[in-house]
């Protein structure tokens, strides 16, 4: 071959290699930019220029804090691993390629390991032969440095540093990005700790003024009672001392004449008042001394008692144990609403189908949400001559939540007070009204059957609070052992029939229903049966008697959504097997009926 | 001080607070008002001044309704400076102004001693409430 021929073929050797190197720098370019995370980017990193450029290992290492050390921070495969759990580092400015580059901000290469002195021998490592140093620089700083190592001898050229140093400047653009970005973060969340710190204090702040402003008159109107009751006491025993004796020995005034001389031994200063109130004019007086008076500070310390209750009451919510099970929402909210004690003038507008599916949730926290929520609408519309609130109940549009809203025409919330009304003690009522324990409570209760609660509002046009709350699933796996039997359902409630019905037939057992006009045939033909204990066309007792005449009570279990103690005790006194709390789970159901059979059997 | 009778404006939004205040400060002699904010306390000010009876004593609460009827934190400070502005205005005798909180804090007392309070006082202690008046209206039993 000629000597230009070879020359022209070096020449396109050398760019097609270039050309290479340069379409695998754009490769890892526009991999790495793409990871924002720096502890997902440098792992990648290495195995992105690996698979590139087909090295035998890749490693990036951080310069510290003190610039004393270059850190591996990311290394390709197990030798990587290794190295970064022994914590392998190298001196900046040390004996080595990566101390080199990192302090002198230049690439450097090794062609051939074994003659080079300039270079680290590592033991897992062994198939290196040549390595190749390159600085990761932002604006002449070297923040570390990349190695890349070649199995082969003589693998790099100089010529190779540029494309290879384009690749590595763009890493160090990356890695800059998401140490930035991660400080950012990190600001970011500090700052977040901080404010929500802040709110905390504030509301705790606002809530010792709040304690303290309804417990405050707590102890002047106890220390007036007793005032005035020592000094009507002796001021009656005074009157009547010179009384008829007819008058004076009524036991009664007996009795206070010997408690004057009490008070007056233990109290000399009451001396002092009867001789002041003595001097008043009657008006003033009244005032001062008056059966009034003293029911009004009875009032004011039981209204401070029933405040610090609530306090008790909104501390204690969240924290009461749920037992979720599938409830009827719209049941409960209007159980709520037919509860809260109303102004005469106030409309509640209800919404709620019939129709809605169950969720899944305590019944009794519902309660306590709803009531808090009707509560703060109530309290908002204290000066809106037509104060009406809004109750509606329908399905999310993916069919997996039943929402609720509660709608009011009052004050409504400012913009920069809407995020503070989750906050514990945060009341929107200023110092006045209630601790604003009430939204945070029925945020945490919501929180944990997996509901939500947020709130729209604009100053002056009323709020609209919604809940989520979550639907119950049906299809929830059920472990029960299937049974066998013959069963009489008797509950004309279509929703809770057809979810019995279901739940017994799916699991072996046959079941019946009773009849429209509530007629059967003959209860001993079945081997149990489940009486609701509220029906909503017949009465319900009056078919446990008639079970009763047909000798097979003791088959019967009676299922109650309101299991009281007086009730359990009655029906059980009656003769019924069992009472089962409705809303009962598919698990709950299963297992009474099995119960229930196998202790019949058993008899 | 029976030959006096002592007219004390009290202003707190907190209505039991307010009432047992009013019930003790009576039964120690005073002739007592009371306002739930500003701007309704200003008025009566307004109006005893009117009426040639004006307040010797004004105790006021530090966080309760503004002149906007809206809840703030030292809301009574804008109060105090207001009657204090009123007084200079109208060339009257001076009113003092007592401020009273739950925040038993130095730099509270400070902040309103600060913005001309004759006093301060921390809520519910009583005595401190009337010794504190009575020296306010150089009262000597």
């Amino acid at each position: 071959m000629d000597p230009a021929q070879t020359e022209a073929n070096i020449t396109l050797e050398k760019a097609l290699r270039r050309a290479n190197l340069l379409a695998a720098a754009a490769e890892v370019g526009q991999n790495i930019t793409r990871i924002l995370d720096v502890e997902e980017l440098l792992p990648k990193t290495v195995d992105i220029i690996c698979d590139a450029y087909n090295f035998y290992y890749a490693g990036v290492f951080i310069v510290d804090e003190a610039r004393e050390f270059a850190v591996l921070r990311a290394g390709r495969g197990e030798p990587g691993r290794i190295m970064i759990e022994n914590n392998h580092k190298l001196a900046v400015g040390g004996n080595s390629m990566i101390g080199a580059a990192t302090a002198l901000n230049e690439a450097r290469i090794s062609l051939d390991v074994d003659t080079e002195k300039v270079w680290y021998p590592n033991p897992v490592l062994p198939e290196t032969r040549s390595e190749m140093a390159l600085p990761l620089a932002i604006g002449g700083r070297v923040i570390g440095a990349l190695t890349v190592q070649s199995t082969q001898e003589a693998a790099f050229s100089d010529e190779d540093i540029v494309s290879l140093q384009a690749m590595a400047n763009q890493l160090a653009i990356a890695i800059s990005n998401a140490m930035q970005r991660r400080q950012l973060d990190q600001a970011n969340a500090e700052l977040v700790r901080t404010k929500t710190f802040e709110a905390i204090a504030t509301a705790t702040g606002d809530a010792i003024h709040w304690i303290g402003n309804k417990s405050e008159p707590i102890g002047s109107s106890v220390a007036r009672i007793r005032s005035d009751v020592q000094t009507l006491v002796c001021a009656v025993a005074d009157a009547i001392a010179d009384a008829p004796d007819e008058i004076k020995n009524k036991p009664i005034l007996q009795l206070l004449s010997k408690e004057s001389v009490v008070v007056r031994e233990k109290n000399p200063e009451v001396e002092n008042v009867i001789r002041r109130i003595n001097k008043l004019k009657p008006d003033r007086l009244a005032k001062m001394l008056s059966l009034t008076s003293i029911m009004e500070d009875l009032h004011i310390i039981a209204d401070a008692a029933v405040l610090i209750l609530k306090i008790k009451e909104d501390l204690i919510g969240p924290a009461r144990e749920q037992a979720p099970r599938p409830t009827m929402a719209g049941d409960v909210l209007q159980d709520a609403v037919s509860n809260f004690d109303k102004r005469k003038d106030m409309e509640i507008v209800l919404d709620i189908p019939m129709e809605l599916p169950m969720v899944l949730a305590d019944p009794l926290q519902l309660n306590r949400i709803f009531s808090n929520l009707l509560k703060n609408a109530y309290e908002a519309m204290d000066e809106q001559p037509n104060p009406q609130i809004k109750v509606r109940a329908y399905l999310s549009d993916n069919g997996k939540s039943v929402m609720m809203d509660v709608t009011d025409n009052g004050c409504g919330i400012a913009t920069d007070r809407l995020d503070k009304l989750w906050i514990i003690f945060h009341t929107t009522k200023g110092l006045k009204g209630h601790a604003g324990l009430g939204l945070s409570a029925c945020r945490l209760i919501l929180d944990q059957i997996g509901g939500q609660i947020s709130v729209t509002s604009q100053e002056g046009q009323g709020a609209t609070f919604t809940m989520t709350l979550p639907v119950y699933d049906f299809s929830e796996t059920v472990t029960v052992e299937p049974g066998t039997g013959k069963i009489l359902l008797v509950d004309d409630y279509d929703i809770w029939q057809q979810f019995a019905t279901d739940t017994l037939q799916s699991n072996g057992y046959t079941v019946a229903i009773c009849e429209e006009d509530y007629s059967v045939d003959n209860y001993a033909s079945y081997d149990l049966i489940i009486v609701d204990d509220l029906l909503l066309k017949a009465d319900s007792f009056e078919m446990l008697k008639q079970i009763k005449d047909a000798g097979v009570i003791g088959k019967t279990v009676a299922v109650s959504s309101n299991p009281r103690v007086e009730r359990t005790k009655d029906r059980k006194l009656f003769g019924v097997q069992n009472l089962l709390p409705k809303p009962y789970t598919q698990a709950s159901l299963l297992n009474e009926v099995k119960n229930a059979l196998d202790l019949i059997n058993q008899s | 001080m029976d030959d006096i009778e002592y007219k004390i404006l009290l202003v707190d939004d907190e209505e039991n607070l307010i009432r047992s205040m009013e019930k003790t400060l009576f039964r120690e002699g005073f002739d007592v008002e009371t306002a739930g904010g500003n701007a309704e306390a200003f008025e009566l000010i307004n109006e005893a001044v009117a009426d040639e009876a004006p307040f010797h004593l004004v105790v006021v609460d530090l966080n309760m309704p503004d002149f906007e009827g809206k809840e703030k934190r030292y809301a009574g400070l804008e109060l105090l400076a207001r009657i204090k502005e009123y007084v200079k205005e109208n060339d009257l005798a001076d009113l003092p102004v007592i401020v009273n909180s739950a925040w038993d804090e130095v730099e509270t007392a400070k902040k309103c001693i600060d913005a001309g309070a004759t006093d301060y006082f921390v809520k519910g202690r009583t005595n401190e409430m009337l010794i504190k008046i009575r020296k306010a209206l150089h009262i000597t039993d």
